[in-house]
């Protein structure tokens, strides 16, 4: 007793493949013995649905016995998880970094209140290197002055932003990242 | 004020909601009318108002469920023509819960009558 949809022409071949890739897809949750049960029942459906159609070709009955049957969602494709993946641990490796310049830049911020004249962002005079110090630069002008504590406060701020923006994207549960992470 | 469109989303949502435990109790009362394999249930069941355009696909999750909490069992047979068959046959526990859904079914239907009388 074969349980499998015996067919002859290689286009109806063709649309079974994809049909039983989406059945597969869909029982993802099932083990193998409940996903190889479904195949040979969604074979015994077909079987009788194809007998029933009123298209004159092997194909055409197999698509009218699988447009009744209902739309399947269709597998992702492979190279999806896997970037998931990367993005996903890339995305902790960069709000790591991330926190630890706020919270760095928090600091100075802080000790600008104590250390007006060296704490700041130091600019060279070819104005193309900028340093951020805790400490005079032997050479250098203070770009900022006073207004490095709002500076500092604003940068935190978008920086937040930018972190909290990242964590719904790649690492909450509900975000896309999460969702595509998983088989 | 509530547009055509908002209600007939709000009609859509709820018919699905209660056609889901309805399905249920069909499906089940048609095993119990008589053993009956995947493709002649759909077909029956195609024939109930409402359900004319039922996706056939929908159908097997629910016998699959079934079967895992006992209420059907299920066995492929070998017809003369080669094709095998899967049969559903509905147990004693599938009947006593098909008893209690139609029920509590029709205990519902009366108590919104009662609700009918009282406005």
């Amino acid at each position: 007793m074969t349980t499998d949809l015996v067919l002859v022409t290689e286009a109806a071949r063709t649309l079974w493949r994809r049909f039983l890739k989406r059945l597969d897809w869909s029982n993802r949750t099932l083990g193998p013995d409940e996903r190889a049960e479904a195949r040979a029942e969604a074979a015994a459906h077909m079987r009788e649905a194809m007998g029933e159609t009123t298209a004159e070709t092997e194909a055409g009955q197999l698509a009218d016995a699988i447009a009744g049957f209902g739309d399947l969602p269709a597998p992702p494709p492979a190279w999806r998880q896997p970037v998931a993946h990367l993005v996903h641990y890339l995305a902790i490796m960069v709000i790591g970094a991330t926190g630890l310049m706020v919270l760095v830049f928090f600091h100075m911020a802080v000790m600008e209140i104590f250390n007006p004249d060296g704490v700041g962002l130091w600019l060279y005079p070819d104005e193309v290197g900028l340093t951020l110090s805790y400490e005079v630069q032997p050479g250098a002008r203070e770009a900022l002055g006073a207004a490095f504590i709002p500076v500092m406060l604003l940068v935190n701020a978008v920086l937040i932003a930018a972190i909290y923006g990242l964590w719904r994207l790649a690492l909450s549960p509900r975000g896309p990242v999460s969702r595509w992470m998983r088989p | 004020m509530v547009g055509k469109t908002d209600n007939d989303d709000v009609l859509e949502r709820w018919i699905s909601q209660a056609r889901k435990g309805y399905f249920e109790m069909l499906l089940l009362a048609r095993v119990s009318a008589g053993r009956a394999y995947g493709y002649q249930i759909v077909a029956s069941l195609k024939h109930a108002p409402g359900f004319e355009n039922l996706a056939e696909g929908t159908v097997y999750p629910v016998l699959s469920r079934m079967k895992k909490d006992g209420l059907v069992t299920a066995e492929w047979v070998a017809e003369e023509t080669g094709a095998p068959r899967k049969y559903y046959t509905i147990t004693d526990r599938g009947a006593a819960a098909l008893a209690r859904m139609r029920a509590v079914w029709t205990r519902m239907g009366e108590v919104l009558d009662a609700q009918g009388d009282t406005a």
